[in-house]
């Protein structure tokens, strides 16, 4: 056993050395348990409970894009925030010239996503539990501080589960010039604040997805930390779930204040005529936002 | 006394190899590298042939590059184990993407054993460092 222990600290120290690492603790030790829920995505069905693994394959790793989503065009988009102030998808066909050429500045603190409500633990890499997650990263579209693009996310889903893929698809296309199409999906349950997680579909558009092409579900968890998700509190992870109760209450509203389009970049009344189409979104907030946002009034409804 | 060959291989921070049964990246300056720095034909299989195919007249395709790769030889893996040819093994040259990427095949061998003789770091196509080590087998 002595030797057998010796080896496997040998054998830890000379993959430190070679690959950088430390040895550390991995995910999903046996010292601990998972026991949440599983989650369901519409249109893939149900993804299991969280068993420490930060991403996993589902709808037998195929991407959910339609012929008519693919294209050669670079772009970017990115749903509006819901009446409970949450991220939607946000969808890219990336591209070279839509990738940041420049070093990345400025800060995100002046975005605070839903249920933002961090805290710091000495078990998690970096300190603190949460980070401000983009959905499409920045070295893919050059996208920092945009409230549609940041979600709360922890530290393990943030660099485990989401970064590694980034990594793939931006060196993938800096190496080949071709596109990728990318989409990122937060996935809430009723009216949680904090995502389960993320659906992240990606394609090589050049290669018919030769060398890129996975359907993910990265999951929103941290090892050894309990998430209540309605709220974005945390804790320790003591076996003792949080309680499933005071839902989050939607804000009182008739409906949606516009409808958007997220291609043409238009607002409507919502009852216009052109409030519709697979672009079409509905949009909680003020015209001053859509404004500041890049968005135009319709010349017909003209709101 | 069995053969003595070069195993050519690039990780990631994790020791990851694929995802999927896909590469995890790849880089033009690196397969030119490559080709430049050793003398023997590369075996490789032909799931790796792609990235040779500016070169193909480095390159010797077969269906099993480690068994069928000679004495003194070199080859080019990617997604196959190498544990089974670990005896066969005398030389490891180890391009680090110094990147981390999604794996779920890691190298099956450890580098116990084997003697770090040169490292030194290069500008590739699309990664910002590669560093390519290169170790021997200790006698």
């Amino acid at each position: 056993m002595k030797a057998l222990l010796k080896n496997l600290t040998a054998l830890l120290l000379l993959l430190s050395l070679v690959f950088g690492f430390a040895a550390c603790t991995l995910p999903g030790d046996d010292t601990e348990s998972y026991n949440e829920e599983p989650i369901y995505i519409e249109g893939i069905g149900e993804i299991p409970a969280f068993s420490g693994k930060a991403w996993i394959s589902v709808n037998d790793n195929k991407p959910l894009f339609t012929e008519s989503e693919i294209t050669l065009e670079s772009f970017e988009r990115y749903a509006p925030l819901d009446p409970l102030g949450r991220c939607g998808e946000a969808f890219a066909c990336v591209g070279t010239d839509i990738m940041p050429t420049d070093k990345r500045e400025g800060s995100l603190s002046s975005v605070t996503p839903t249920g933002f409500i961090n805290k710091e633990y000495d078990i998690v890499d970096g300190g603190f539990l949460y980070n401000r997650c983009h959905l499409i990263g920045w070295q893919l579209t050059g996208e920092n501080a945009n409230k549609y693009n940041l979600i709360t996310g922890t530290r393990f889903m943030n660099i485990d589960g989401m970064l590694k893929y980034e990594n793939m698809i931006a060196d993938y296309v800096k190496e080949t010039g071709n596109h990728v199409m990318y989409r990122v999906t937060p996935i809430f349950e009723d009216n949680d604040l904090v995502a389960r997680g993320v659906l992240m579909e990606m394609y090589s558009v050049e290669d018919e997805g030769e060398e890129i092409s996975f359907c993910i579900f990265a999951y929103n968890n941290q090892p050894g930390i309990s998430i209540n998700y309605r709220t974005g509190e945390s804790k320790l992870n003591d076996g003792v779930p949080y309680p499933d109760d005071e839902p989050v209450e939607l804000p009182d509203s008739d409906g949606p204040d516009y409808i958007i389009n997220i291609s043409t970049k238009k607002y409507h009344l919502p009852t216009c005529q052109h409030a519709t189409g697979n672009n079409a979104r509905e949009y909680y907030g003020t015209e001053d936002e859509l404004i500041q946002d890049g968005y135009e009034a319709c010349k017909v409804c003209k709101p | 006394m069995g053969k003595s060959i070069t195993v050519v291989i690039c990780l990631d921070d994790e020791g990851g190899m694929t995802v999927f049964g896909k590469r995890q990246s790849r880089d033009r300056v690196l397969i030119e590298e490559l080709c430049e720095s050793v003398s023997a034909p590369i075996y490789v299989n032909t799931f790796s042939s792609f990235l040779f195919r500016d070169r193909a007249d480095r390159v010797h395709i077969s269906d099993d590059p480690l068994g069928d790769c000679p004495d003194g030889g070199v080859a080019f893996i990617e997604n196959l184990p190498l544990l089974p040819h670990i005896d066969d093994i005398g030389t490891v040259i180890l391009y680090k993407w110094n990147r981390l990427y999604p794996s779920d095949v890691k190298i099956d061998i450890s580098f116990d054993g084997f003697r770090v003789e040169s490292r030194k770091d290069f500008v590739g196509s699309s990664h910002e460092r590669i560093t390519k080590i290169i170790m021997t087998k200790r006698r």
